[in-house]
């Protein structure tokens, strides 16, 4: 079997597993999801965390090889939101602490800043290959970037919404500015190879990160980090979705498989 | 010139039909027809064989290279056996059967000497002769030549100026300049030289040269003699030894090898350096984005595929990385000129050409094209005036209806 069977079968798993835990909450089996989609998600992102890592880690910063990279760095990310995970298990069964956010999003962030490390070595490589800026400083240009929206967000949001906690957004509005961010790249370079089988990698990549991107905003919305169903569901699905991207990446050369074909 | 002289002789006969000499020498083609004819039929005897024929008679300072058409024989003395003179050679045989086939059969005036004229230039003069050319006028070239054109065009230009200054200055195409440049050198008429070029590839010959009593070399000069490793154009030296001047370089260069410090290297060879320069530059910028281990395996799977039709591929193989490594028989062919330019461009085209519909299927046409530009652009910096030698693969973007 190919990895792009592999990658097939691992969507299915996402999809199987959508299905049976939204038909065991119509049924109200609630507890009985939240509980194993709780042991699940963070195993799920150690377990394809561990797998990218030993797709792409043996090579990778040896031979200076940015596309693998690219997918180390997400994949390290993977096992930092494992323990973010983890983390969000113990707070939850100790009720009593009133910074969930804030403890979750601290986990969050090491996970976060090693996706954006890969995000930046890939577009400078893709930058040095494609001429897409004239000598911009890119992690000067993001840094910047994320800097002014995170902070005129938590400005913004501390007037409109004064009985907010503050030290909890401080924490989630860059997490969320960085997962809009890294969205946007991973959207760009999409747009860009929409033409070749690189893109197919690229959207499951824009997927993953927008379920964990929409799932940061519901919390902020809600002004509380929520460990219910649906949540970790989303995770879930966030963490399988990046796994069977890892599977297509670790298999470009599948154009010479059509070709014997 | 790479030739010095130039001999068709009917095989059966020994009799010279056609001679061109491009020395001062006043060797008697006859005499040479004959031995030629001798000594080949003398080979074919002693071996016993059809097949096998001499090839080629070697002197101390000169090669008589021979070639076999059906019912003639090409000689030419030339200091270096290349697969480019004997393809240029055979050519120029098959032309020559051509153009005058009733001579197989009958000895009739022709007037070969002058009706062939035209298609020895083609092959043999033409061709060193390119726009940057400098053409010197010599002292009495009215002496030399007859032609009316020729002499309205050495009456006109300075007496020192390249093919391009004499073309503008007359106001006529270039194409038109290289011809009547070209023909102007067959009259021995003027002399050519071509400038060195910062895409040259040179190779170090001797450390002291030929002529020591020409005086000392400067450090630099002497500095730069390490940079001509047969592989690496001017340009890069230039580069590696953080030249600002470049012209006093190329002058350098120029001093080294009137010296016969150093040596041009074969055509064949400079193609195989700037194709090997071009396919690590694309395979290095679309690997930035795919990764280095696709684009090796793009690579080594497109070079099996096309083996079987130019089988010298298997020798260009993958360093670390996606560093391209000629093997050295193909070097070695390369720089004894053993292999023809043209057919290690064809090789070397479809390759590139290969690789960039590869990388397309995983790319997409417009990023692809893009990288080709760009690598296009990296390519004529280090070899400004060959560079539009190679010819790129551009992929159109198929938009549906």
């Amino acid at each position: 079997m190919s990895r792009w069977t592999y990658a097939a079968l691992i969507i299915l798993l996402g999809v199987s597993f959508l299905g049976i835990s939204i038909v065991l909450l119509l049924l109200g089996y609630n507890e009985l999801v939240n509980s194993y989609s709780m042991i699940i998600a963070p195993a799920i992102a150690l377990m394809i965390g561990i797998i990218g890592i030993s797709f792409f880690g043996r090579e990778s910063f040896l031979k200076e090889d940015r596309y693998h990279t690219l997918n180390v760095w997400f994949a390290l990310g993977l096992v930092f939101f494992s323990l973010a995970d983890i983390t969000a298990i113990l707070v939850y069964m100790n009720e009593n602490s009133s910074e969930i956010c804030f403890t979750i999003g601290l986990v969050q962030i090491p996970g976060l800043l090693l996706w954006m490390l890969g995000i930046v070595g890939y577009l400078k490589s893709l930058d040095s290959s494609l001429r897409l800026t004239e000598g911009t400083q890119l992690w000067l240009a993001i840094g910047i970037i994320t800097t002014l929206a995170s902070l005129s967000l938590i400005v913004i949001i501390s007037i409109l919404f004064p009985s907010r906690n503050v030290l909890s957004s401080i924490v989630s509005i860059p997490i969320i500015v960085v997962l809009g961010l890294i969205i946007c790249v991973i959207a760009s370079m999409f747009w860009i190879f929409r033409e070749g089988y690189i893109s197919r990698p690229l959207l499951l990549l824009l997927f993953g990160v927008a379920l964990l991107f929409g799932r940061s905003v519901f919390w902020q919305i809600q002004d509380y980090c929520e460990g219910n169903s649906l949540s970790q569901i989303a995770a879930i699905e966030s963490y399988l979705i990046l796994g069977a991207s890892f599977l297509l990446s670790s298999k470009l050369n599948v154009i010479f498989e059509s070709d014997e074909e | 010139m790479e030739i010095n002289s130039i001999y068709i002789i009917k095989r059966d006969t020994g009799v010279c039909l056609y001679h061109k000499d491009f020395t001062e020498s006043h060797f008697d083609p006859h005499l040479l027809s004959s031995f030629l004819v001798a000594m080949t039929s003398f080979f074919d005897e002693a071996t016993r064989s059809v097949t096998s024929q001499a090839r080629a008679f070697e002197g101390t300072h000169y090669k008589i290279i021979v070639e076999f058409g059906d019912w003639t024989l090409g000689a030419v003395s030339t200091k270096e056996d290349t697969a480019a003179t004997r393809t240029k050679l055979k050519r120029l045989i098959e032309r020559f059967e051509e153009q005058f086939n009733v001579l197989r059969w009958v000895d009739i005036d022709l007037a070969v000497q002058t009706r062939f004229e035209a298609s020895v230039i083609d092959e043999f003069v033409r061709s060193i002769i390119h726009s940057d050319t400098t053409i010197q006028v010599r002292p009495e070239w009215q002496h030399y030549t007859q032609k009316s054109e020729v002499i309205s065009f050495l009456r006109l230009i300075p007496s020192i100026c390249t093919v391009k200054e004499a073309s503008e200055f007359l106001e006529i195409p270039l194409e038109v300049g290289l011809n009547l440049t070209a023909e102007a050198l067959w009259e021995k008429a003027i002399t050519v030289d071509n400038p060195v070029k910062p895409d040259d590839i040179f190779s170090a010959m001797s450390l002291t040269g030929s002529s020591p009593s020409a005086g000392p070399l400067t450090p630099e000069t002497v500095k730069t003699l390490t940079e001509f490793d047969g592989e690496t154009p001017l340009s890069i030296a230039a580069e590696r030894l953080k030249t600002s001047d470049l012209k006093r370089f190329l002058d350098e260069v120029a001093i080294l090898e009137k010296r016969k410090m150093i040596e041009l290297v074969s055509p064949a060879h400079s193609v195989t350096v700037r194709y090997a320069s071009a396919l690590q530059l694309l395979l290095k910028n679309c690997a930035n984005i795919v990764g280095l281990n696709v684009m090796r395996e793009i690579f080594l799977k497109s070079r099996e595929q096309l083996v079987e039709t130019y089988p010298w591929l298997a020798f260009v193989s993958l360093e670390e990385g996606v560093d391209i490594e000629l093997r050295s028989s193909l070097t070695a062919a390369t720089i004894k000129g053993t292999i023809s330019p043209d057919v290690v461009n064809d090789g070397f085209r479809v390759l590139l050409q290969f690789l960039t519909r590869k990388a397309q299927d995983l790319l997409g046409s417009n990023p692809i094209n893009k990288i080709v530009t760009n690598t296009r652009r990296e390519v004529q910096n280090h070899f400004p005036s060959t560079a539009y030698e190679i010819e790129w693969e551009c992929l159109t973007t198929i938009k549906p209806s």
